[in-house]
């Protein structure tokens, strides 16, 4: 630390910043006033020495010199900064060599004003005096390292929240998001804000977030070192900004499945063509369900199961489902009017096999109650007896004695749309 | 993509792929040359042959009944039905009498007659071009037959064979070789039928 006295004071405007920059004492004083530069340097010593010569040379002038305007306030200040020695004492030191002519003798001297020479000797400064302490520092340390998980999907219209930890010994300035719609060349730069500690934190605005973002993240420390990145300009972090309700499934991990997940439930539904049934559930992970259970389609009874996949615990869940099941066999003359006798026995024991692959979306809760409409495919399968394919034919040619059939299996294959709504409740 | 151009291509797959078919691999019509089948109509006596006169005549008629969708390919509201019945084979299986056999027969053909034949002089393939040749034998390639004799398939779809009015094909049978020893013989025709008919949409 240097301290600069009185008379190396800093001129005004040129103290030292607060950032430790260091200022030259040679600087600080070229710029001050003339009149107090010529004094600074002066040793006190031979200022009283040339005030003994000025006292010498201008006694006379003493009595001459128009009495000048010196306020009171000012005549204290130099008498203050006096020594309690008359200046006037040098001038009674004995001359070495021959006596010279003089003008008095120590016996009778000469009388001398010395308030007046005091005005004279010294000029106190045009500015008060200020002692000024410069701190200097040396520059050190390094750009903040920056910890941050990249924001990869928005909603949008929706404001883009990016987080970010700055971490640096030498402090953090000039956090900033540097952030472009994909495609566009120039950067929008977006201070970040410190969010207590070593978090900073930045909000794109949601009119922005109308198509995909890029953005890095920079920072400096305190001392100008860096910028330090996180991703950059050339290779920039995507936020893929979606529209709102896939934006939603994407992006918003499930809302937070309860503490405690139900597990055990039930479900009953209807739907074309596939019947309807009535399910066991199981959920062994929070986004997936099983279900088995029984199945009825008018003509019969059945069998089914499969599983419900549920990415998210919303109020409007979607959801893909994967079921498959077999009837057995069931009497389809129910479901149309045939007079036939032999097609009305192949219609009477007919059995399928179905697998259907839904996507719905689920109303509701998915802890305790939802109801819901899925739609999707279907495909179906059923054989028909060979027997029965032959009677049937057969009868159809009665009155050709001659020409006989005989027909294997057949088989009926099907893929169809398919609709389904139910409802599930969960009570364990 | 566009989310809307992905739901239509998710909606124009699934009516693509929607459809409802129906097939038995193996639906056999057997039909007796000579009625009732107990008779012997068709000559033999170890004679030169050039055709299989049953009762005859140098041509049979086998129905095949009105199946569904026999029609073949038409539209039924937004689908479109198409019907293919493969001939897998046809045989003739000897009515069983002493030296009856196919032993002497170097090369058989089926043929679709465009009529029947009137009587025995009445040949309505004699102008080979009006009869396309449904399946046929030949010994040098199939081996010797002996009471049971296949004959290979030679066209895809049957269908077009088929009388759409009254459900009927018309066959007329070629050989070359010699008949069976005895005087008179007889033989069950069978074709074996593979069908086939779907619905698609659209």
């Amino acid at each position: 630390m240097l301290a600069f006295d009185a008379a190396a004071q800093t001129a005004p405007g040129t103290s030292a910043p607060e950032t430790g920059t260091v200022a030259p004492d040679t600087g600080a004083t070229a710029t001050a006033p003339k009149k107090v530069s010529k004094k600074k340097k002066t040793p006190r010593k031979k200022s009283s020495q040339k005030a003994a010569k000025k006292t010498s040379k201008k006694k006379k002038a003493a009595h001459a010199l128009p009495n000048r305007d010196m306020d009171a306030q000012r005549r204290n200040a130099l008498e203050s900064l006096l020594p309690a020695t008359p200046a006037a004492a040098p001038a009674a030191t004995p001359e070495p060599a021959a006596i010279p002519a003089r003008a008095g003798s120590s016996e009778s001297p000469l009388p001398a004003d010395l308030e007046a020479e005091k005005k004279i000797i010294v000029k106190p400064p045009s500015e008060p005096l200020a002692i000024t302490n410069v701190v200097v520092e040396q520059q050190g340390g390094a750009p903040p390292a920056i910890t941050h998980t990249p924001v990869t999907q928005a909603s949008k219209g929706h404001s883009i929240a990016i987080n970010a930890r700055f971490v640096g010994d030498t402090g953090v300035q000039a956090a900033t998001v540097m952030f472009r719609h994909a495609g566009e060349k120039e950067y929008k730069a977006l201070a970040m804000d410190n969010a207590g500690g070593d978090n900073y934190s930045a909000t794109v605005p949601g009119q922005m977030a109308s198509s995909d973002i890029e953005y890095y993240l920079e920072a400096s420390d305190r001392y100008g070192h860096g910028p330090s990145r996180s991703g950059d300009a050339s290779t920039p972090y995507l936020v893929r900004v979606n529209a709102p309700a896939i934006a939603a499934a994407m992006t918003q991990p499930p809302t937070k499945p309860p503490e405690r997940d139900t597990l055990i439930g039930i479900g009953f539904d209807a739907g074309a063509p596939g019947g309807g049934g009535f399910t066991l559930l199981v959920r062994p992970l929070w986004w997936l369900r099983l279900n088995g259970g029984i199945a009825y389609n008018y003509a019969g009874f059945g069998f089914r199961g499969g599983l419900s996949l549920a990415p998210c615990w919303c109020a409007v869940t979607p959801t893909l489902n994967l079921d498959a099941g077999r009837f057995l066999s069931g009497d389809f003359n129910k479901f149309a009017s045939v007079s036939d006798p032999n097609a009305r026995a192949l219609l009477s024991h007919v059995n399928y096999t179905f697998a259907t692959a839904q996507l719905g979306l689920e109303f509701g809760s998915q802890r305790w109650f939802n109801f819901y409409l899925r739609g999707g495919l279907a495909y179906f399968e059923s054989s028909f007896s060979g027997a029965d394919l032959t009677a049937l034919t057969q009868g159809k040619i009665a009155s050709d004695p001659s020409t006989r059939y005989k027909a294997g299996d057949g088989k009926f294959t099907s893929v169809a749309p398919c609709l389904s709504l139910g409802f599930q409740v969960f009570v364990y | 993509m566009h989310l809307s151009r992905f739901r239509i291509l998710i909606a124009a797959g699934s009516l693509a792929s929607c459809y409802a078919q129906v097939e038995d691999g193996s639906v056999q019509i057997t039909h007796s040359l000579c009625s009732p089948s107990t008779n012997n109509c068709i000559p033999g006596g170890g004679l030169s042959l050039s055709t299989f006169k049953a009762n005859g005549n140098n041509t049979f008629t086998v129905p095949v009944a009105d199946v569904p969708f026999l029609n073949g390919s038409k539209s039924l509201g937004p689908a479109t039905v198409n019907t293919t019945i493969a001939l897998n084979n046809a045989t003739f299986d000897m009515v069983p009498q002493p030296n009856a056999d196919f032993k002497g027969l170097t090369q058989v053909q089926l043929l679709k007659a465009p009529r029947a034949s009137t009587g025995p002089t009445d040949d309505p393939c004699a102008a080979p071009v009006n009869c396309p040749v449904l399946a046929a034998y030949n010994q040098a390639t199939d081996g010797v037959a002996d009471q049971h004799i296949v004959l290979k398939s030679q066209v895809s779809n049957l269908l077009d064979s088929i009388d759409q009015t009254n459900h009927n094909i018309i066959f007329e049978v070629t050989a070359k070789g010699t008949a069976p020893t005895p005087a008179f013989w007889s033989a069950d025709f069978t074709m074996d039928l593979g069908l086939k008919a779907r619905a698609g949409v659209p």
